[in-house]
């Protein structure tokens, strides 16, 4: 059996029923990704001998009339900025060295909990701040639709992993698009649950008021197989929403979008979205029309405008704060000096990568003296402005319908140099993590080059369930997406 | 308002990150141009915005104070680039940071 | 030209609050004597990924503490990164309030020399402490030190930080302001506000006014341990000031730190650049609404405060200003006496015993007031004989002393002493008043005739008295009974 193209939920039936063992299903994963790995280095750290225990265990659990977890079984990747206790974890940079975090991140222990198995710590962007996975420590992760392209960023390791059928779902963190963006990238679902759905409990902060670990998967009801596992209160966030979560597997048994009013942005569409997306984004919508769904006209004036240099100034901002930590003493490189301040200026100027340095800096500079008020404050004023203005978008609309990204992916080295146009791959995802909402990529096939297309919904807080209903009519429609080798096998 | 080198260097000490001399030029034009971005949210209408107003948010949750030991002290200790025993270990303070904050 | 000055201090003190667990961390508080770094987790060592989750506890000890200051507790409050780097900090950032603290706008009464003066509070916040450098050079030695070592097991204990306006105008009143804030957190047991272990820290601020109109920058002092050495660097830094005010210079403003070995403070401003700390709302934990609930409750269960107290001591009890700071400085104290009193004695022999023996007795045993062998209901029948008069306080003084020996009540201790209840008769004393009258004639002549000496050998006769009845009466009961008798000789001799 061909497990790695198997989804998530039919592994973990057949391992639970006893139809083939987790060994077996792990054994094809890895042999899938140490297939694939020289090319698409969508790992930083494989897990294979731990994977492997796991799986056993997994079985022994089986054959003792144990149940497995609703996850039993089922190889999972986790991007490398979850702490995994004894286990490296680098988030992509050279800072951490080879830190062995002595605790388990809450989503890795409700994963672990489950009866996942993580074969892999995956590939991104330092500390998450980047949309092509160019910037990591352990070098680029390619894109296994067109190896020549990124898998965007700055979870494309995780994206990359689950397109190319090393695993069916993978965890990512989204900060201002960075599970979206790669999902669709790389042609698979991506969700950035709401804000305080999901612990950040062990989750390296990049930017703490915007990030948001959330899944990738190839099929829907898988999304909602391990939001039912990761969506859980965790006192040890405290921005994590107290009570409970809805089942969201419930949520998608009968998907309908009859009666539901699809708000359509037109603001984003200003001529520099990519012909193929544009077209995608009306195909949905006539599907979803001539599903039931009325299609409002909406306008996000504000979030169009502003949302990016607004993200630029409190990203930054927040982690300028987070990533001051980082100075030899505790953890991770060290840098000889002689003294302490040559030691925190040795070890963070080696430690960081160019694209991080640049955000250190430009966040330092948006709360220093002087410019707190130019900078941070006005951008924390427009942020609430961009809040407001969803908040009201969704008097008129249950989801919004917009693009993930306004281009396919682009080729290794495009931007590397332009950082600032890099950013811009972020324009229509970012302002829904400054709203703190729930937004999913929804893959939705290929063009006629091979290359994925996609569309973004975007739900009011907690709805979450919702956008995994649409969700399910989209796939249905659209087909779910395929793996990949990238043309290696 | 220009950014010169100055004001980047003085940004970088407060980082604390060194710039290598062939990246200051770089970085005081990337500087400009990102400045220049944010500069465009001035357009923006924020007359009478609360900024901290969070009708999303819940209150802060509040823990009870109990006491727990956690249990792997050693291995973050084994972490440490620097050590002598159950101490962590740093080069001598030069006049650096703020000593004199809580002490 | 002659100059006047004033003086004009304002202090920040940080009081440990006496939770079990750490701010925002579920870490054990103790560090003193503890081995380094054992009381530490991701959280308060600032592991990548660890986040804080608030105590309870020690918001309400904060509010507890701001309402005994008599502040608003706001409605809502939150917490700020307060950004630097230091080894001692593990996240480079201290959470600490800013822009909404926990309680604000107080006062304090503080007496001094016999009156009051109410200090403003500005305001009361919270924030965590940071851990613990110690410095060492190669060889060991702690001076010229070429590497420091960390211990955290400190970092992450709540501190609540009280500001006061600038309105002490003297050393004294510094010190007399932190010696009441000293007592009102042990008293709500807030916090053990030890000094010298640094529970309770003190930063003060002090400038000069000058006669002429100019006002000299202000200058922050550092590093005092003890209320001693904040007094001699307050007093230090006034001579300071005054005499560069006096040359026509100008004061820095700068942060100095008091060396208590040379007696000077020195400034610790060498750096080039001024402090930033970039201040921003900590997005990790959501603001905090306060329930007014609680606050009413927190508001309701405060016992009555020392200056509340020691005022009624002074006004309805009629008790000295010693007697009434040092009964109502602690609460236990101030029960025991309330109870005593309840139970029948005189207010002011409760005071006074209470305040000579029954605190001298938990000072020299190290028991608890509370769990003396002797308690209010022992001690009030033992004042009610004296008040009475059956029982003098000498003999009362060694009565206690075997209750508390022994663990007995009044009755029984009095009869191990030999002294039975009810003293001697009447009749009994007037005879022997009259015995000790007639073996000393010239002396009661003396006394008689009213001469120069008259009082000495009255005292002097009152002493064989007393010791023939073992101290069985009171004072006033013999001096009453010398009276009648010497009456009597005086009607006989007419």
């Amino acid at each position: 059996m061909i497990f790695h193209e198997m989804e998530a939920s039919r592994i973990a039936s057949g391992i639970r029923d006893g139809e083939f063992t987790a060994r077996d299903v792990v054994g094809d994963c890895l042999a899938r990704m140490q297939a694939l790995e020289p090319v698409l280095n969508a790992l930083i750290t494989p897990l294979s001998e731990k994977a492997i225990a796991k799986a056993e265990s997994i079985d022994k659990a089986v054959s003792s009339g144990k149940s497995p977890g609703p996850l039993g079984g089922v190889p999972v990747v986790v991007k490398d900025n979850m702490c995994t206790r004894g286990v490296r974890t680098t988030c992509g940079s050279r800072i951490l060295g080879d830190w062995k975090p002595p605790y388990d991140a809450t989503v890795i222990e409700l994963l672990e909990k489950a009866g996942a198995v993580v074969i892999g710590k995956s590939n991104m962007d330092e500390f998450a701040m980047g949309s092509s996975t160019e910037h990591s420590a352990f070098g680029p992760a390619s894109n296994p639709r067109d190896t020549d392209r990124v898998p965007g960023g700055s979870s494309g390791g995780s994206a990359a992993s689950v397109a190319a059928g090393y695993v069916p779902i993978a965890l990512g963190s989204d900060t201002g698009g960075s599970i979206r963006q790669p999902a669709a990238f790389c042609g698979v679902h991506g969700l950035k649950p709401t804000y305080g759905l999901v612990s950040r409990w062990g989750l390296v902060a990049f930017a703490s008021s915007l990030d948001q670990i959330g899944p990738f998967a190839r099929s829907v009801s898988d999304m909602a197989l391990v939001m039912d596992v990761i969506a859980s209160y965790d006192h040890k966030d405290s921005t994590c929403r107290p009570g409970g979560r809805p089942v969201f597997s419930e949520s998608i048994k009968e998907p309908s979008v009859k009666g539901k009013k699809v708000g359509i942005v037109r603001e984003f569409q200003n001529g520099t979205l990519d012909g193929d997306i544009e077209r995608s984004i009306e195909n949905t919508a006539s599907m979803l029309s001539s599903s039931g769904a009325e299609i409002v006209d909406i306008s996000l004036p504000e979030s169009a405008a502003y949302g990016l240099p607004c993200y630029y100034i409190i990203a930054p901002a927040e982690a300028s704060s987070n990533l001051a930590r980082f100075d030899g003493v505790r953890y991770g490189l060290r840098e000889e000096a002689p003294d302490l301040i040559s030691q925190f200026l040795r070890t963070r100027s080696a430690g960081f990568g160019e694209e991080v340095q640049r955000r250190i800096l430009t966040g330092t500079f948006a709360l220093s003296s002087g410019y707190y008020d130019a900078y941070y404050l006005l951008a924390l004023k427009v942020r609430r402005r961009i809040c407001v203005e969803f908040t009201q978008a969704f008097e008129a609309a249950d989801v919004i319908l917009m693009p993930a990204t306004p281009s396919l992916p682009f080729r290794k080295g495009e931007f590397i140099d332009d950082p600032i146009s890099m950013y811009m791959s972020d324009v229509f995802t970012l302002p829904v993590n400054l709203a703190g909402l729930p937004g999913m990529t929804v893959s939705t096939g290929m063009n006629a080059s091979g290359l994925p297309l996609s569309v973004q919904i975007v739900a009011p807080r907690w709805a979450d369930s919702r956008l995994l209903e649409f969700a399910a009519v989209i796939e249905a429609w659209a087909g779910r997406p395929g793996i990949s080798s990238g043309g290696v096998l | 308002m220009a950014i010169d080198e100055k004001d980047v260097l003085h940004v970088a000490r407060l980082a604390r990150l060194e710039i290598p001399p062939e990246r200051v030029d770089p970085m005081v034009r990337y500087f400009q141009d990102i400045i220049e971005h944010f500069r465009t949210l001035e357009k923006c209408d924020t007359e009478g915005i609360d900024p901290f107003e969070e009708s999303g948010s819940h209150s802060c949750p509040l823990r009870d104070d109990e006491p727990e030991i956690w249990s792997y002290v050693i291995d973050a200790l084994e972490e440490a680039p620097l050590r002598e025993g159950r101490f962590f270990k740093v080069p001598a303070i030069d006049g650096e940071g703020d000593p004199d904050d809580l002490s | 030209m002659d100059l006047s000055f004033e003086t004009v201090i304002g202090l920040e003190v940080h009081v440990q609050l006496a939770t079990e667990s750490k701010l925002f961390c579920s870490c054990p508080t103790a560090y003193i004597g503890t081995e380094p770094n054992t009381n530490v987790c991701p959280a308060c060592l600032g592991l990548p990924g660890s986040l804080p989750s608030l105590n309870r506890r020690a918001l309400e000890l904060g509010v507890k503490a701001a309402l005994a200051l008599d502040c608003s507790v706001n409605a809502m409050t939150r917490f700020h990164r307060k950004n630097y780097f230091y080894p001692d900090l593990p996240k480079a950032f201290q959470v600490s309030q800013y822009d909404i603290p926990l309680a604000v706008s107080g006062s304090m009464p503080i007496f001094l020399e016999g009156r009051v003066k109410n200090i403003n509070i500005t305001r009361l916040h919270l924030e965590e402490d940071a851990g613990k450098l110690v410095h060492k050079t190669a060889d060991g030695r702690l001076s010229g030190a070429s590497f420091s070592l960390v211990d955290y097991n400190r970092g992450g204990v709540p501190l609540a930080e009280i500001v006061s306006e600038p309105e002490l105008s003297s050393p004294e009143e510094a010190r007399e302001y932190v010696l009441t804030i000293r007592r009102l957190v042990r008293y709500l047991e807030v916090s053990d506000g030890d000094m010298e272990s640094g529970s309770l820290r003190v930063d003060a601020n002090i400038s000069q006014k000058c006669s002429d109109g100019r006002w000299g920058s202000r200058v922050e002092i550092k590093n005092v341990n003890s209320v001693r050495a904040m007094e001699r660097a307050l007093e230090y830094e006034i001579i300071r000031q005054r005499e560069i005010l006096l040359n026509g210079e100008e004061i820095v403003q700068e942060t100095r730190h008091w060396d208590d070995g040379a007696g000077v403070t020195r400034s610790s401003r060498s750096k080039e650049e001024a402090h930033d700390y970039r201040y921003f709302p900590e997005p990790d934990l959501p603001p905090i609404k306060i329930d007014e609930e609680l606050v009413k409750y927190i508001g309701c269960s405060l016992p009555e405060l020392p200056w509340d107290r020691r005022e009624r001591y002074i006004r309805e009890w009629g008790l000295s200003q010693a007697d009434s700071v040092s009964l109502s400085e602690n609460q236990d104290v101030a029960l025991y006496l309330e109870k005593t009193v309840a139970f029948g004695a005189d207010r002011q022999l409760a005071a006074n015993w209470v305040r000579t023996y029954i605190l001298r007795l938990q000072n020299e045993t190290g028991v608890a007031i509370n769990d003396l062998a002797v308690g209010p209901e022992d001690l009030a029948s033992l004042l009610v004989h004296v008040k009475q008069g059956s029982l003098s306080s000498t003999a009362a003084k060694d009565v206690l002393g075997i209750m508390f020996a022994l663990g007995v009540k009044v009755g029984a201790a009095m009869e191990k002493s030999g002294i039975s209840a009810g003293g001697v008769s009447r009749d009994a004393l007037f005879e022997t008043v009259a015995r000790i009258l007639e073996a000393n004639p010239a002396e009661t002549g003396v006394i008689i005739a009213g001469g120069d000496t008259a009082v000495r050998k009255r005292k002097y006769l009152m002493g064989l008295v007393m010791k023939e009845i073992r101290g069985q009466a009171a004072g006033e009961e013999v001096s009453a009974a010398f009276d009648a008798v010497l009456g009597s000789i005086r009607d006989r001799s007419l």
